[in-house]
C-alpha cells in the first residue's frame, strides 16, 4: 500500500471511529471500565453525608476525631488489543471483510481508550506473533496502532490463539483490559483464556461473515479453505447442503458461546457488515450495569 | 470397411500431451480458482451434494471430446474398395468338327458310350465354365464356330459363356443335307477371319487381347476346303493368330451309326482317317501345339494343358474410394449415421451446457 493511500486511509478511520468513540461511546466505555483499580488518594476529616463505611478507624483513633479514606479511581488503564490477523480474517461478503471490521473496532476502542487517558497496547497474530506494540498513551500512539492494523502484511497464514495469549501474559505483566478479537477458528484456546482472566480482564471479541452461518445459492461452489488451502466443492442449489452447512457451522459457534457463557468469559459477537457501534454500546452498558453490582 | 488414413495416424500423437495435462489438472488441484472461505472445517461433516460429487462430469465430457475430435482427426474412413482390373485376356475361337464321323461312338462319357460330338461339346464347355481339373476361363472372349462341309460361326466373339455354352448344346452333327464333309481349311480361314476382324466388330477394347488362338478339333481329314488347311494356317500364322489342333477318336475302325434306306439307324464299323500330318503341320506352322485325344480324360487333359498355356494375365489395381466420416454423412449396416464429426461437438455443448446450468461453479 502506497503510504498516502495508507494515510488516507487512517485518516478517514480517525474520523469515523474518534466521532463514535467521543460521541457515542466515551461514557459508556469509561463506565464500563472504571472501578476496577481502585486507588487510595488521601485521608481527611469526616463531613456529615460521607459514608460512615469509608471511616478509616486507625486514623480516627489517633486524631481523635473522624477521619475517611478518600480514594479516586485508578484512570491509569491499559487497554491491549490482541487481534488476530490470520487468512480467515480477509473474508467478507457484506461490504466489508472481517479484517476491515476488526480494523474499525479496534480504532474505535483505541480512540475510547486515549478518550479516556488510557494506555493502548496492540498484539497482532497468526500462527505466530506478528507485531507487538506496546501500549502508550497519546493520539500519535493510537495512529500508529491503526496503521500498524491497516497496514500490517501477515506472515503466518493460521490461527494459533493459545500461543499469542500465552506471549500477552509473559510481555503483559501489569494488569490490563484485554480485547481478544478474533473469529475463533482454532483449538485448544480455551485453557490459555482462563490462565490469562486470572489476571486480567478478558473480552472476546467474536467477528463472524453471516456466510460462515449460509451459504448463498449459486450453484457449485469451489471453496479453498483461507487458513488450510483445503479445496472444498458444494453444491449449494441442494438445500439439503446449505441447511446442513447452517446446523454445522451454528453447532460450531454454540459451542464456543457455550463454552464461554459457562465460564463468565464476556463475548461480544460482531458481523461483517453491520454497525457494530449499537452492538457495542450494548455490550458496554451491560458490562456496567454488572460493575454497579 | 472402416479404417483410418494410414499417413495420418502420427496426428495420434496430439493424444500425448492430454497425459501431461490431466496430470497438471489433478496435481496442481491446489492452483484451481476457487473462494477463499474463512473456514471450510464444517465440509468435513456437510453432505457436499450429488452435483460436487459428480462435478467429474465435465472434464471427462472435455477430454472425451478432445480424444474424439483426435480421432476424427486422424480421420475414419470407409473404404469402398474398387477393384480395376486390366485384364489381358485372350481371344480364343472355337472350332469344332460336325462332320458326319462326330457321330462315330468310340468314345465314352460318364461311363456312357456316346458319339465323338458329345463328348468334344461337354469337355469344350468345361473348358470355358469351369468344370473337374479344367478351371475354366475368364476375361477371354471366346468364340464358337462349327464346321461340316461349310464352316459357320454359331457364336461370336464373347465374354458371355453361358450363352456360348448354350451355343454349343446346340451344335447337331451335320446332315448330308447340310453337308457332312469335313472343310478343316475354310474353318480356320474363317476362325482366323474372325480373330482378325474383331476390333472392328466389337466394341470391346481390343488392347487387352493378348493373344488370340484357335483351338481347332477335328476327327478327320480334310475333304471339302476350298482353302487348303495349310494355307489357311500360313494365313492364321501371318496375322499372328496361333492354333491348338487335337486330334479325336481312335484310328481305325470305329462304331458308326448308320442310316439305311428305310430311315433305320445300324451301328456299322466305319474306318477313322485322321489326318494327323495335316494337323500337325497346321501346329507347327503357327507355333501352336497338336494334340491327340484318344478318349475323354485324354481330351479334357488337352483342354487343360492349353488352358495352362494360354493364361490370362491380369493385372489388377485396387482402388479405394474413401469416405471420410468424420465431414460425410454414411449409412453403416443400414445405420444413417451423421458426419461423425457431430458427436464431438454434441459433447462440447452437453458440457458447456451442463457447465453453465447445473454445474455451473462459482468461481
Amino acid at each position: 500500500m502506497i503510504p498516502t493511500e495508507l494515510l488516507k486511509k487512517i485518516r478517514r478511520i480517525e474520523i469515523a471511529t474518534s466521532r463514535l468513540a467521543s460521541e457515542l461511546l466515551a461514557g459508556q466505555y469509561h463506565s464500563a471500565f472504571k472501578g476496577r483499580g481502585i486507588e487510595f488518594e488521601e485521608v481527611r476529616p469526616y463531613q456529615p453525608g460521607d459514608d460512615v463505611r469509608a471511616i478509616d478507624w486507625n486514623v480516627t483513633a489517633r486524631a481523635g476525631d473522624p477521619y475517611i479514606k478518600q480514594f479516586r479511581e485508578e484512570r491509569e488503564l491499559t487497554v491491549m488489543l490482541i487481534v488476530d490477523m490470520s487468512g480467515s480474517q480477509g473474508f467478507g461478503t457484506n461490504e466489508q471483510t472481517k479484517r476491515e471490521l476488526i480494523t474499525e473496532l479496534c480504532a474505535t476502542l483505541a480512540f475510547s481508550a486515549i478518550r479516556n487517558n488510557d494506555k493502548v497496547g496492540l498484539l497482532a497474530f497468526t500462527d505466530r506473533i506478528e507485531k507487538f506494540v506496546p501500549p502508550r498513551k497519546g493520539t500519535q500512539h493510537v495512529l500508529r496502532v491503526i496503521r500498524e492494523l491497516l497496514a500490517h502484511e501477515p506472515t503466518g497464514n493460521g490461527t494459533d490463539i493459545a500461543g499469542a495469549l500465552e506471549y500477552f501474559r509473559h510481555v503483559q505483566r501489569r494488569r490490563c483490559t484485554a480485547f481478544l478479537v478474533s473469529d475463533f477458528q482454532d483449538d485448544g484456546w480455551e485453557q490459555a483464556i482462563r490462565v490469562v482472566r486470572r489476571k486480567h480482564d478478558l473480552v472476546a471479541i467474536d467477528v463472524g461473515d453471516r456466510r460462515e452461518f449460509e451459504l448463498p445459492e449459486v450453484g457449485l461452489l469451489e471453496m479453498r479453505d483461507a487458513e488450510s488451502g483445503e479445496l472444498v466443492l458444494l453444491d449449494t442449489t441442494s438445500r439439503a447442503v446449505r441447511d446442513a452447512w447452517t446446523t454445522q457451522a451454528t453447532a460450531d459457534s454454540e459451542r464456543r458461546l457455550g463454552w464461554m457463557r459457562r465460564h463468565r468469559i464476556d463475548r461480544l459477537p460482531l458481523q461483517t457488515g453491520e454497525s457494530f457501534v449499537e452492538t457495542l454500546s450494548a455490550f458496554f452498558r451491560r458490562r456496567e450495569a454488572r460493575m454497579e453490582h | 470397411m472402416l479404417s483410418f488414413h494410414p499417413d495420418m495416424l502420427w496426428w495420434l500423437l496430439l493424444l500425448i500431451p492430454m497425459i501431461p495435462l490431466a496430470w497438471w489438472r489433478f496435481a496442481r488441484r491446489s492452483a484451481r480458482p476457487a473462494v477463499p472461505w474463512s473456514t471450510t472445517a464444517a465440509a468435513r461433516t456437510v453432505p457436499h451434494g450429488w452435483a460436487a460429487r459428480t462435478r467429474w462430469v465435465l472434464p471427462g465430457l472435455r477430454t472425451l471430446a478432445i480424444v474424439m475430435l483426435v480421432i476424427l482427426m486422424v480421420g475414419p474412413i470407409k473404404g469402398d474398395e474398387q477393384t480395376s482390373k486390366s485384364v489381358e485376356g485372350v481371344a480364343i475361337e472355337l472350332v469344332i468338327d460336325r462332320s458326319g464321323s462326330m457321330q462315330a461312338l468310340d468314345l465314352t462319357l460318364n461311363g456312357r458310350q456316346v458319339d465323338r460330338l458329345e463328348v468334344v461339346k461337354a469337355v469344350a464347355a468345361d473348358f470355358v465354365l469351369g468344370e473337374a481339373e479344367l478351371p475354366g476361363r475368364e476375361h477371354d472372349l471366346i468364340g464358337l464356330i462349327t464346321f461340316g462341309t461349310y464352316a459357320d460361326s454359331i457364336c461370336p466373339m464373347t465374354l458371355d459363356y453361358t450363352t456360348l455354352a448354350e451355343a454349343l448344346v446346340q451344335v447337331r452333327p451335320a446332315t448330308e443335307a447340310e453337308g457332312a464333309n469335313t472343310a478343316i481349311g475354310d474353318a480356320l480361314a474363317l476362325a482366323a477371319s474372325r480373330l482378325n476382324d474383331l476390333e472392328d466388330r466389337t466394341d470391346l477394347n481390343t488392347d487387352d487381347i493378348r493373344s488370340r488362338i484357335v483351338i481347332l478339333l477335328t476327327d478327320g481329314a480334310d475333304t471339302a476346303s476350298e482353302i487348303d488347311p495349310v494355307a489357311a494356317a500360313d494365313m492364321a500364322a501371318a496375322l499372328g493368330i496361333k492354333v491348338y489342333t487335337i486330334g479325336v477318336g481312335r484310328q481305325g475302325l470305329v462304331p458308326m451309326p448308320m442310316k439305311d434306306a428305310f430311315g433305320r439307324t445300324h451301328i456299322q464299323q466305319v474306318r477313322s482317317d485322321l489326318d494327323e500330318t495335316t494337323l500337325q503341320a497346321i501346329a507347327e506352322a503357327t507355333g501352336g501345339r497338336f494334340f491327340r485325344a484318344q478318349n475323354t480324360k485324354s481330351l479334357a487333359a488337352i483342354y487343360a494343358e492349353i488352358d495352362a498355356l494360354e493364361k490370362t494375365e491380369v493385372a489388377e489395381e485396387r482402388f479405394f474410394h474413401y469416405t471420410d466420416l468424420a465431414v460425410t454423412p454414411v449409412t453403416l449396416g443400414g445405420v444413417h449415421l451423421p458426419p461423425l464429426l457431430i458427436f464431438p461437438m454434441l459433447v462440447l455443448l452437453l458440457e458447456i451446457v451442463l457447465a453453465t446450468t447445473r454445474y455451473r461453479t462459482i468461481p
